[in-house]
């Protein structure tokens, strides 16, 4: 936040040092932005207004892991699996026993978060690939139960939800889905960010960077990670009732490991350890995964005889690959770094540095 | 009962033997680069494919068909360590984890484009297909056939590690690569031949699974399947990953046996998982693993 600060702009006591918006031109651009994301879904259509719902929902979960992963180190393969968790926890539970949805969201956050930190008690002694491994052993166990525990979930066959009503509120429309994902959004980015700059979140980064190093320096090893898978869980349980609501037919095929390799993307594209990036990477990596399904579907309507449907996916998949291995090459770092490096252009400017 | 006990052991090892040849090719890579290659269900759904373009529709010669395939698969082993591999060295392992999920994805869609059309196929009979029976056990011809080319492989590693020039290179960088390239190897050719053999592994892997029933994108899921297998040996071992491969072939076909009746079938496919979670609890670093000392 320092280097962003323009010359002259001093701190003058702990409550200017510790605010996140230190300028007047900031709290404008804050404004702005935020009236912007509330007049966006009203000039968009219904397709683009469930666009915004997707890409939300996606963000919850990345600002999770990015927490987890980028600032913690520890690798998690398996979040897509706590978002099915969340999911049927809260689809059950307003579907079948016709618990109020925020009561039933609150079940599935603090189911996901128990899960999570269940999860997180290997990493207490396994570190890298070994942690990440049992992460996928994880996700293919709740993905195998989903399908057995079909007296709850419904199995293969899906879980219908009737629209959601909270608090006098049906969220029947794409419009109303839309508005409730963004608030959750910018509430939650706030919340991730906010426990990045407490002594929790230098604790991840500490752990991340060298663990032995942070115990030795006096951090709860255990804790801090079990802390870590804690409160991405819940993230990732909060982001599966807001699909609930969003998606109305919940499928185990819906949370496969397809899907966590996904979130995995997006918080890497966006760039490890930063929020910005998270948010970044996410609108990247689902637009890109909207535009080739769409780009290359109706490619192949336009030109039968050349491409069947089956090599419009091959086609899209094939992009999404190439774009993820381009990235890493090229900018390892993420759109994060890129994202500063444009702020520091743009404030430098007509100097170089 | 004794029976089909029988049977189950006798499955699980030739089930295992699949295993340990998938695994076999992943720890080859691991131990030396310290990178889990996700992209090797890919490499081998793409091999199995080309094999059988090359044999059953352009209907070459057996040899030549092995010898075309090899040498494409090696030029594609070559081309990922060289184009996206290379680039990674030092960059952290989240990274090339991702790097080798994309490779995945991209390789799949490949298969897709060319072969996606054709769902499930067949090879045409090159070696013996027919069933032993021994009483009420019943063996597969092709099945003992992987399981001899899964403990003949892992003897050529071993030769290949103990006597010849490059194998004791690929040791070196196992243990440190600024150290081997401190003596003067160079890590990135060693690196370029363990790339190599690596998919070579994967092809053999296609060919011969594929040879036991049938080629499709499912044998993109060994990669995952393997992955008990792998933590269970150790992942740098590839004594561990044979060894593991037929104990997980066996958890596998005794749970499909004894469990399978009592929950209602499909619990061979997470037991497994199941098993790998209790094995992390145990022993972390698995049978042979290495389990590395750190200072500050």
């Amino acid at each position: 936040m320092s280097l962003t600060v323009p010359a002259g702009v001093r701190d003058e006591s702990y409550g200017q040092a510790i605010a996140l918006v230190k300028t007047n031109t900031q709290w404008g651009l804050a404004i702005v932005g935020l009236a912007a994301l509330l007049v966006l879904p009203l000039c968009l259509d219904d397709y683009f207004n469930n666009f915004i719902a997707l890409v939300c929902i996606n963000m919850i979960v990345v600002l999770g892991l990015n927490l987890l992963t980028g600032y913690c180190g520890q690798i998690s393969l398996g979040q897509s699996a706590f978002v099915a968790i969340g999911a049927y926890t809260a689809g059950i539970l307003y579907a079948k026993y016709h618990v109020p949805f925020p009561l039933a969201t609150f079940f599935a956050v603090v189911v996901s978060a128990i899960s999570g930190v269940i999860v997180g008690l290997p990493s207490v002694r396994l570190k890298g690939f070994y942690l990440a491994l049992s992460t996928v052993a994880f996700q293919f166990i709740v993905y195998w139960v989903l399908f057995k525990a079909d007296a709850l979930t419904q199995g293969g066959f899906g879980l219908a939800i009737p629209a959601v009503n909270i608090l006098g509120v049906t969220f029947d429309t794409r419009i109303k889905v839309a508005y409730l994902c963004i608030a959750s959004v910018v509430a939650l980015a706030y919340f991730a960010k906010s426990i990045a700059r407490t002594k929790t979140g230098r604790a991840f980064i500490a752990i991340r960077d060298n663990d032995l190093a942070a115990e030795v320096m006096g951090i709860a090893l255990t804790k801090t990670k079990l802390t870590a898978f804690f409160i991405s869980s819940i993230y990732a349980g909060f982001a599966g009732a807001l699909y609930a609501l969003y998606f109305r037919w919940l499928m185990p095929d819906l949370f496969t490991l397809a899907h966590s390799v996904w979130y995995l993307a997006m918080v890497i594209v966006g760039g490890m350890g930063s929020l910005v990036g998270s948010i970044l990477g996410t609108v990247f990596i689902v637009s890109l995964q909207e535009a080739t399904r769409v780009w290359f579907a109706s490619l192949a309507t336009a030109f039968p005889e050349v491409l069947t449907v089956g090599m419009g996916t091959g086609v899209s998949h094939m992009a999404l690959g190439l774009a993820i291995v381009l990235f890493l090459i090229f900018e390892p770092r993420g759109l994060s770094h890129r994202w500063e490096t444009i702020k520091s252009t743009y404030r430098l400017w007509p100097f170089s540095y | 009962m004794i029976d089909a006990l029988f049977q189950a052991i006798v499955s699980g090892i030739l089930v295992g033997a699949i295993y340990a040849l998938v695994a076999m090719g992943i720890v080859i890579v691991y131990r030396s680069s310290g990178i889990f290659n996700f992209a090797h269900g890919a490499v081998i759904v793409v091999g199995a494919f080309l094999f059988w373009t090359l044999i059953k529709v352009a209907g070459l010669p057996l040899w030549l068909c092995i010898l075309l395939t090899g040498a494409t698969v090696s030029l594609i082993g070559l081309a990922i360590e060289y184009l996206t591999m290379r680039p990674l060295l030092g960059q952290p392992i989240l990274a090339s984890i991702m790097m080798t999920l994309g490779l995945s994805m991209f390789f799949l869609g490949i298969y897709q484009v060319l072969w996606g059309h054709k769902g499930i196929v067949t090879f045409p009979k090159f070696m013996p297909m027919g069933h032993w029976v021994m009483g009420e056990v019943v063996i597969g011809q092709a099945n003992v056939f992987v399981l001899i080319a899964a403990v003949a492989l892992f003897l050529l590693f071993s030769l290949f590690f103990r006597f010849t020039g490059t194998g004791k290179q690929v040791q070196a960088i196992c243990e440190s690569h600024i150290i081997a390239q401190s003596v003067g190897i160079d890590v990135k050719r060693v690196l370029s031949v363990v790339w190599i053999i690596a998919c070579l592994c994967a092809v053999l892997c296609g060919i011969l699974v594929g040879a036991t029933g049938s080629v499709g994108i499912y044998l993109n899921e060994l990669v995952f399947m393997v992955i008990p297998v792998i933590i269970l040996g150790g992942l740098e071992s590839i004594g561990g990953a044979l060894v593991a491969g037929l104990v997980i072939g066996l958890v596998e076909m005794i749970s499909a046996t004894f469990i399978d009746p009592i929950i209602g079938g499909g619990f061979r496919q997470v037991a497994p998982y199941l098993f790998l979670l209790i094995v992390l609890i145990v022993k972390p670093y698995g049978l042979f693993g290495w389990e590395r000392i750190e200072r500050i």
